[in-house]
This record gives C-alpha cells, sequence and structure tokens, in this order.
C-alpha cells in the first residue's frame, strides 16, 4: 500500500475536540432555525437611553408579550441605539422608532418595511413620514381633548391664549376652529425669537384669560421655561401644559399620557400591524389629568377635587 | 478698606463664573427635539417660596406689597412703601439716614424686626436691625415684599421678634434685557440704576448697579441765634438756604450736613442643574459716604464724614421633590464695615445758652460679620405639612472704641426649628399650625420660642385665626458688650468750674448680665377675600406683652477713672455714664385693619389703620449705688394711630395716577429721637406711559407732601417739606 504524500498532506486535517464540538452544536440546532426564521422580528430604535424612553419601551415589550402569550406566538424584539443596516431593516417584520429623528431615519432607510413611529408629533408625521404601511402615536393630546378639560377645569375663562412658534404656527387654524367650537375666542401672538417671549406674554396677559402651551422647541424648553412661568404667574396669568414635568415645573394643569400608557397603547398597534393590519395614526387613547394646587391656590383660582378630576371623560 | 471690599467682590465674582457653564450649553436647550421635553423631568420654577401665600392660608397677619403697589405708591426708598403697612413706622433720622420698625420703639437701628432679602437674613449684629441705606438692592430689584405682622420667631429665629418684611427679588429670568432709572429732584436727590437680565445655559443672572445721592434735608432757615466758640452770642440773623456763614457761625452747624452718596451692587445667579435642583447666588455690596451731623437742645456732635461699606454673599442649594418635599440649604455671610470715628466740634448748651465746647475724638470703627448656615427640610408627616431646619450663626466683630479695651467679640448661636400644620374638620375648615425655635446663645444660654395658631375657614372667603406665641430677642453686640466714648481732645479747653461734663457719653456694659427681650402675644384675625368681589379685607386683635425691655439707662456719677479726663481734669472725677440693662416692660394692645379693593381693572384702593394702646415703664436713671433714680413712662413709644390711604387709577394706556394719604399719631422716638407732634400728608403720582425706540418708558412725577405743611420727623430739626421728583423708567427687553 502506498500512500501519496501531498495527499497524505491533504487529509491531515484532524478534528479536534472543540471544533467537533461547534459542529455538532450547530448541526443540533439546525432544525431549530426555521423555526427562529418564522418569529417575526420587530427592530425598536431607541436612539438614546433616558429613563422615560426606556419605560416606553419596557412597557411596550410587557404589553406586546401579554398578547403573544394569548396567541402562542410572540415576535422577537430587539431594541437597538444605532440606526438598523439597511438589509436588517428590511428583514424586519415592524420597525418602530421612538422621537422624532428615529421616526425620520427609519422612513428614509426602509420605506418599505411596515413602522410604528412614537413620541411624534402629528405635523411630522403628516410631513415627513407619511408613508403607506407607516402608522403613528402621536405624543400630543388632541387639541379638543385639552380644551374640553380646560373648560371643564375653568367654565367661566373664555379667552384663550397661545403663543406660536415656528412649530406650532401651522396649529392656529385648527386651533381656532377648535376653539370656536367650544366657545371660546382664541388669542394668539407669533414668536420668532427667544427674547420676545416675555413681552409677548406680556402682551396676551391683558387679552387672555388662560395661556394654552402648545409644543414648541423655540418657546418651551428647559432654559426658556422659567421665563414662561415667571412671567405667566407675574401677569397672574395661569398656563396650561402639556406635559407632567411643565404641571410639577409651575403650570396650573395639563393632560398627557404616562410613558406607561404610551407603551401599552404602542404594543397595541405593533401587535395589529404584525398582523397586516395597519392602524391609522392616532392620538393616545389613554391619558392622565395633572394638576398643580399650589399654583391654582397662589393664582386664586378653585379646581374641582381629585375625584370629580377622576370623572371627568371627554366627550369625544 | 476699599482695597480689601473690591478684592471681595472680584473674588466672589469670579466663584460665580467658575460655576458658569460654558458657553457651548447655550444653545442645548433649544436644539433638543421636541420628543425630549414631554417626558422629562423639569424643575420647579414656582415653588413654595416663589409662590405668594394667600393671606387666608398664612398662621400670621401678613401684608403683601405687591409690584403693583410699590408702582402706585410713588416710593423712592425701600422702607418708604412700608408706610403702607398698618402698624409701621417710618422716618428719616436725619436726611442721610432713616429708620422703619413695627409697632414703634425705633431709635436708629430697627433691631425687634427681621428683614430677609431672599431668605438672606440682612440682620447686623453690632447695633441689632438693618441699616437700610447699606441694603445692596433697590425698589426696582423687588418684586413684592410680604410683611408678617407680629411675633414670628418661631419660624424666623430670635430677630423675627415683633415682625418679619420678606423682601423677594424678581426673579432674572423675568428680566430679560436692560433696565434704566433716572430720578432727580428735591434737594440735589438724583438716583441713576441700571439692571441687567439674562442667562447662560441653564444660569440665569441679574446684574444692577445703582448710585443715589441727595443733600438731606435743607439747611436751616428763620432767625437764630448762634454762639461762637467762646460762649458769646453772635447777634441775631436771618438765615434761607444758601445763607453764606461768616467764621464766627461755623461752629454751629448752620448749614446741615446730612448729604449721602449710596452706590450699590447686586448679582443674582439662579443656576437650575441637571437633576432640576436649584442654585441661587447673590452677591452685594453697598458703598455709603454720609454726613450724620446729631444736634439736640444740649448737645451738638459735628459727624461730617461717616463711612458705612456692606458686602454680603447668599448661596442656597434647593431640592424639590414632586410630593412637595423640599430641602435646602443655605450659607450666607454679612458684612459691615462702619467707620464713624471722627473728630468734631462737641457743642454742650443748657437752654439754649453755650456752655462749653471743645474738640471731641467720638464714633466707632469696626468690621461686623455674621456667618449664616442653615438646612431646612419641608415635608408631609401622616398629613401634617412640617418643616424641619438647624441652624449655625457666627458673628464677630473688631474695631475701635465698640467694647471694653477693644477686644474683639465672637458670638455663637445654634438653632433647631420646627413647623407644622394640618387642616381636619369635615370640610377641612379647621387648619392649626405650630411651630417652636429653640436656640442657644454663647453667654445667654438655652431659650425656646413656640408659636400656635389655629384658623377656621367660615366659609370661601371669611377665615379667623386665633394665635398666641412667645419670642425672645437676643440682645445685640452693642447692648451686650458695647464700650465706648467720646474723649476730649483738649481737656484745657474746658471750664472746670462747669458742673456738666463735656465728655459724658459713654456706654459701657457696666457688668450687669443683659438678658434676651421677651414678648409674649395673642391675637385674633379676621382675613376676608372676595366675599365683595375684589375686595380682601385683614383685622388683627392683638394684645403683646413685652419684658427686659432693653434699654440705655443714665448712671450719675459712677465713672471713676474710667474715663482720662476724669483723672486729668479738676471736676470731673465723678461720671455719668450709659449703660444698656433691661430696664422696663410694654403692654401694647390695639386693632389693625388693612382693605384692598380692586374697584375695576382701573382702579385700586388700599387701607390700612392701626390703633393702638401703649402701657409701659422703664428706669431713666440710676444713682452711683445702683438704687433707681427716676424711672419714665414709655406710652409714647408706640403711635397711638398710624393710617394711609392710597388710591391708583389708569385713566388710559398711557397714564396713570395715585394719590396717597399718610398720617402718624403723636410719637416719641426712642435715644436720639424726640417726641413728635402728629402728622399728616398727601402723597402724587402722575405717570405717563410711552415708547422709546421702540422701548417700554414711563415718565413720572411725584410729589410727596404736597400741601407742604412741613412736619417733623424722628427728630425737632428734621423738617419735612413738600418734595417733588421726576423720575425715568426704560425697559429694553
Amino acid at each position: 500500500m502506498h500512500t501519496h504524500p501531498r495527499q497524505a498532506g491533504g487529509i491531515r486535517w484532524a478534528p479536534t475536540g472543540v471544533t467537533l464540538w461547534c459542529l455538532g452544536l450547530l448541526l443540533g440546532l439546525l432544525p431549530a432555525l426555521p423555526v427562529l426564521a418564522a418569529r417575526p422580528a420587530v427592530l425598536l430604535y431607541q436612539p438614546a437611553h433616558t429613563p422615560s424612553l426606556d419605560r416606553i419601551s419596557q412597557s411596550l415589550i410587557r404589553h406586546l408579550a401579554g398578547h403573544c402569550r394569548q396567541a402562542a406566538s410572540c415576535p422577537r424584539v430587539r431594541i437597538v441605539e444605532r440606526p438598523p443596516a439597511p438589509d436588517a431593516a428590511r428583514r424586519a417584520a415592524l420597525l418602530i422608532g421612538l422621537g422624532e429623528k428615529a421616526a425620520d431615519t427609519l422612513a428614509r432607510n426602509a420605506p418599505a418595511t411596515p413602522q410604528l413611529h412614537l413620541l411624534i408629533s402629528r405635523h411630522a408625521h403628516q410631513t415627513h413620514s407619511r408613508l403607506p404601511g407607516v402608522s403613528a402615536l402621536y405624543m400630543q393630546q388632541p387639541l379638543r381633548r385639552q380644551l374640553r378639560f380646560l373648560r371643564f377645569l375653568f367654565p367661566e375663562y373664555h379667552r384663550l391664549g397661545v403663543l406660536l412658534g415656528p412649530a406650532s404656527r401651522h396649529r392656529r387654524r385648527a386651533l381656532a376652529r377648535a376653539a370656536d367650537e367650544l366657545g371660546l375666542s382664541l388669542h394668539s401672538i407669533q414668536v420668532d425669537e427667544q427674547r420676545a417671549i416675555g413681552p409677548s406674554l406680556r402682551r396676551l396677559a391683558g387679552r387672555s384669560d388662560i395661556l394654552l402651551a402648545l409644543p414648541d422647541p423655540l418657546i418651551y424648553n428647559r432654559a426658556t421655561l422659567a421665563t414662561v412661568l415667571l412671567t405667566s404667574y407675574h401677569e397672574q396669568l395661569p398656563v396650561f401644559g402639556f406635559s407632567a414635568g411643565m404641571v410639577r415645573a409651575g403650570a396650573v394643569a395639563a393632560l398627557y399620557s404616562s410613558a406607561d400608557e404610551l407603551g401599552t397603547e404602542a404594543a397595541d398597534m405593533a401587535w395589529r400591524m404584525l398582523h397586516s393590519d395597519i392602524p391609522a395614526a392616532t392620538a393616545p387613547r389613554r391619558f392622565e389629568r395633572a394638576v398643580n394646587r399650589p399654583v391654582a391656590h397662589a393664582l386664586h383660582l378653585r379646581l374641582p377635587t381629585d375625584a370629580e378630576l377622576a370623572q371627568w371623560e371627554p366627550t369625544e | 478698606m476699599k482695597a480689601e471690599n473690591m478684592r471681595r467682590i472680584v473674588l466672589s465674582l469670579a466663584f460665580l463664573v467658575g460655576l458658569t457653564p460654558p458657553a457651548g450649553h447655550a444653545g442645548d436647550d433649544t436644539s433638543q427635539p421636541m420628543d425630549s421635553y414631554f417626558l422629562e423631568t423639569l424643575p420647579v420654577v414656582l415653588s413654595a417660596s416663589r409662590l405668594a401665600q394667600p393671606v387666608s392660608e398664612s398662621p400670621a397677619a401678613m401684608t403683601v406689597i405687591d409690584r403693583d403697589l410699590i408702582e402706585a405708591s410713588g416710593a423712592i426708598t425701600l422702607p418708604d412703601v412700608l408706610r403702607l403697612v398698618p402698624g409701621f413706622q417710618v422716618s428719616l433720622i436725619s436726611g442721610a439716614n432713616l429708620t422703619a420698625q413695627y409697632h414703634g420703639l425705633a431709635n436708629q437701628h430697627p433691631k425687634r424686626m427681621q428683614v430677609l432679602i431672599d431668605g438672606r437674613s440682612v440682620y447686623h449684629s453690632a447695633f441689632g436691625g438693618v441699616h437700610w441705606d447699606t441694603l445692596p438692592i433697590t425698589l426696582d430689584d423687588v418684586d413684592r415684599i410680604e410683611v408678617l405682622r407680629g411675633s414670628n420667631a418661631s419660624a424666623y429665629g430670635s430677630n423675627a421678634f415683633m415682625g418679619v418684611v420678606n423682601i423677594i427679588t424678581r426673579h432674572p429670568a423675568h428680566d430679560r434685557g436692560h433696565h434704566v432709572s433716572l430720578l432727580d429732584g428735591y434737594q440735589g436727590t438724583r438716583m441713576a440704576g441700571w439692571r441687567f437680565g439674562d442667562h447662560i445655559g441653564r444660569l440665569d443672572y441679574r446684574i444692577s448697579l445703582s448710585e443715589f445721592k441727595t443733600d438731606g434735608f435743607p439747611n436751616y432757615r428763620g432767625t437764630h441765634t448762634w454762639w461762637d466758640s467762646t460762649g458769646g452770642p453772635v447777634p441775631p440773623i436771618s438765615v434761607t438756604t444758601g445763607t453764606r456763614l461768616k467764621p464766627k457761625h461755623t461752629l454751629y452747624t448752620l448749614a446741615r450736613q446730612d448729604s449721602q452718596t449710596i452706590l450699590r451692587m447686586n448679582l443674582r445667579g439662579d443656576y437650575r442643574m441637571e437633576n432640576g435642583d436649584n442654585l441661587l447666588l447673590e452677591l452685594g455690596y453697598a458703598h455709603n459716604d454720609r454726613e450724620n451731623t446729631l444736634a439736640d437742645g444740649n448737645y451738638e456732635l459735628m459727624r461730617p464724614n461717616e463711612k458705612l461699606r456692606a458686602g454680603s454673599q447668599l448661596i442656597k442649594w434647593s431640592h424639590e421633590a414632586a410630593e412637595g418635599s423640599m430641602t435646602s440649604l443655605q450659607f450666607s455671610h454679612n458684612r459691615l464695615d462702619f467707620d464713624t470715628r471722627h473728630t468734631a466740634i462737641a457743642i454742650q448748651r443748657n437752654a439754649g445758652i453755650l456752655i462749653n465746647a471743645g474738640p471731641v475724638l467720638g464714633g466707632q470703627r469696626f468690621h461686623n460679620d455674621r456667618y449664616d448656615l442653615e438646612l431646612e427640610h419641608h415635608f408631609d408627616l401622616g398629613g401634617w405639612r412640617t418643616a424641619l431646619g438647624a441652624g449655625l450663626r457666627l458673628d464677630s466683630l473688631n474695631g475701635e472704641n465698640f467694647a471694653v479695651d477693644n477686644r474683639d467679640l465672637q458670638r455663637q448661636q445654634y438653632r433647631v426649628f420646627g413647623n407644622t400644620e394640618k387642616h381636619f374638620g369635615k370640610q377641612d375648615q379647621w387648619v392649626v399650625n405650630a411651630g417652636l425655635m429653640l436656640e442657644h446663645q454663647q453667654r445667654l444660654g438655652s431659650f425656646a420660642s413656640p408659636r400656635l395658631s389655629l384658623s377656621l375657614h367660615l366659609n370661601d372667603y371669611n377665615t379667623l385665626r386665633l394665635a398666641t406665641s412667645r419670642a425672645y430677642r437676643m440682645p445685640s453686640l452693642y447692648e451686650q458688650f458695647g464700650a465706648s466714648r467720646v474723649d476730649l481732645l483738649d481737656p484745657s479747653s474746658i471750664d472746670p468750674a462747669l458742673t456738666k461734663p463735656l465728655t459724658y457719653q459713654i456706654y459701657s456694659d457696666r457688668g450687669t448680665r443683659i438678658r434676651p427681650e421677651r414678648l409674649d402675644s395673642i391675637e385674633l384675625g379676621l382675613v376676608s377675600a372676595d366675599w365683595i368681589d375684589g375686595l380682601s379685607f385683614d383685622a388683627r386683635l392683638f394684645y403683646e406683652r413685652l419684658d427686659k425691655y432693653i434699654d440705655e439707662v443714665l448712671h450719675r456719677g459712677v465713672c471713676n477713672g474710667c474715663d482720662s479726663v476724669s483723672t486729668t481734669v479738676p471736676g470731673f472725677a465723678n461720671h455719668d455714664l450709659w449703660a444698656h440693662e433691661n430696664a422696663g416692660w410694654l403692654k401694647i394692645k390695639g386693632i389693625e385693619l388693612q382693605a384692598r379693593h380692586h374697584i375695576s381693572d382701573r382702579t385700586l384702593l388700599n387701607l390700612s389703620s392701626s390703633l393702638t394702646r401703649t402701657k409701659g415703664r422703664r428706669i431713666k436713671k440710676r444713682n452711683a449705688d445702683g438704687s433707681i433714680n427716676t424711672t419714665m413712662r414709655i406710652n409714647d413709644y408706640v403711635p397711638h394711630i398710624t393710617l394711609s390711604g392710597l388710591i391708583s387709577h389708569r385713566f388710559d394706556h398711557d397714564w396713570t395716577g395715585s394719590l396717597a394719604y399718610y398720617y402718624m399719631g403723636m410719637m416719641n422716638w426712642p435715644n436720639d429721637g424726640d417726641r413728635l407732634h402728629p402728622y399728616d400728608r398727601v402723597d402724587l403720582r402722575l405717570a405717563k406711559h410711552f415708547r422709546l425706540h421702540g422701548n417700554k418708558a414711563q415718565v413720572e412725577l411725584i410729589a410727596q407732601n404736597l400741601g407742604n405743611q412741613s412736619y417733623q420727623e424722628f427728630r425737632y430739626d428734621n423738617k419735612f417739606e413738600r418734595r417733588v421728583y421726576l423720575r425715568l423708567r426704560i425697559d429694553a427687553e
């Protein structure tokens, strides 16, 4: 018997224990691969880690898991901090983006994949990411809901003041319509630079009973909040805010949806989208009522009791 | 001293700048995406300390003077607006010095009252009380003033013996841009002020500078007889303002020397930390150069130059949790450099006849510091709104002619305090509020000042309040350790045959153990808000008993050897001297009323009045053996009646006007002051608002004592005539 040395060299590869073990594992996993591939993958793009964003994500995952326990098939949710690669995004069953930047990125990178955008304004959704297969859960409460709550709290107030900045001036018409329906007269002032906030508020105070804060980064941010709240307090003009933080800081009241509520509703919408049903973009159905009693007190305003507040439901 | 003060300011400024975040942060807030602030935690802006507490909720009687009332009053100086508070007496001591005190008993130093600026006590421990003329702020910087009438030592410490004046300055975030104020008027009174507010990143800051000048009261007018240095009378002459005096007249202060120049600087920074906590920084400096000649029927001292420098720093950290709990830690330092050391001519007269005159060295020169550290925590304890706190205070003083042997003084004080409040009853109509302050003062011992109040909300509009309290006032350093004298520089100029020596004003602690004053009070109050639309009303019936009242007592012929003159000049062997001691008691009962009515959007009416009955007695003189020589009634240390009325009206968008009426009953101002007749006066203010290059501006005409019926303030020779001022204010936002 003779053996070719080269041949012998060619087959001199001797499998070690480790490689055999890996091979065995791969082979063992093979039957499972189709199952993994069949589980729809949800990519949750959360660009930053803040406690409230984390809470929304966790609430969403938890409630999605609740849905699939009943249905016995669970989507795989992966949280990514960076924009998902176009390939991965295309392969995903559903893309969820937290915040306007995330929505924008996802809409550009994978326009064909179903997407759910959270923490996005109605305006941003309608102008930038209105694509078939894309739905959104707005962060703002509907105007009418807010105005109804405002009327419930302060039935004697009829003059509604608003500061409109670059990001909110498009809402003027809708606001005027809603205010008109509820018997409120609208007084608005356009603000184009931060230094104009104080003087505009003072002008507005003479013509309005309450200030409705509409989200606009130029007017309402951490740096300007003190100016807005102190000036309006000084002018005895109550501020109707748009977040729990604002009420804590000194706004007299607000309607808002908590991180848990947003997560729950997003999970409901995501579940439908995973089953090929694209719901229309909507404002959150669940919301909280917040009031700041010390501020109301200092402004000589009377607020309904906690029980009355809890019972209030908008007739939408 | 000047250089030292400047160095301190520069250091403090550097400290502030050191905390300022880099300018790159400036745009961060606006460039944040909109979603980020929907959910984020925001710092509390309208905190409990910033919100005006409704008067009906306050456990003590309170008068709030807000910006509208300050504007309407036409006041020029800060204490001036306190004339609107029931029971307050505001008075010029000279053209260059003023005092304001609640319920009388006020000499130059309103030591029975606490004055706070944004929570920082501006009480100076040397003489006690506040030097209004060295406050680092002007009325323009003030957002509102809350005056707590009555004792509140359980919440504010021993200085809040009879009342608290809480000055809240405008928040820098509310005061962006430039503000300029110019005033000109009566007796060379001029004021120029500039304020600027802006923000750097998370830091809102405001800086204000102002200078105030006045020539004080006008020179004496009318026909007077003067005396020259030999005691010989100068023929009577008729003088009017501006009369040129011959050299022989100059011995006597024919020309009033009470001008002053005050320079004020104030910097306030509110820094919002990343986690929502707030950091408040305040730096203040006031520089007051004044003349302060004091003269009365028998004794006259020309003190042409006094220098007062006051510096203050405050740093306060506060953290507010969502559930209404709040923690704050603050450190503050007040410094007063006081220099009235002077050589002057002292003139002694008896029944108008000059009996002696000579050059003397008097006055004091010292540095007085107060360091204060305070921790406070507010929280909810099972439905009881509770505040607990602890504080540490250090007073120190060093200088000339203040204490025995010019020794340095130091005094420490520790305090713990608590206050709790609960609503109960079916509709929470009952409110109970209890407070206690425990103080330990070095060398004096420990004292407990409790306060208890019970309020009943009769309905939505009316509240009835019953309160009782005990408070202690710690003596000022001067009352406790003071020893100063007026030295005759040339004893040979004195005629030894005269029985009354010239250098008799010597203060000393006489070794008597001085105890804190004690005030027990009880009050019944009714607060009504909006019962009639736009009308708020407050009535307070009170009874106060002050024990261990501290005052100066003349000790006859006891100062043997305690004065150099006494040993060198025959006839001066036995001197009189003045000493502070717990000399008496006082009972004050009365009623205070205040009403504010917003008659319409354009018209505001504010009325206040106080009617009191006072009974009191104190020791006036003691004999050399310590026995009492004379006592005196001090029923007139508190005026029987004070009244004020203010009506202000907005005629149209451009014109506003207001008319104020003040009445003060007969009052005896203690110590350097005189017993003065009742007076009334009418003030008028007219303001025109307009636009100046697009900026908001207003020009005001202010007339005080419009009727020109001259009256006296604090002393016989302070004749208050009509004073007219013109003020221009511009806001460039």
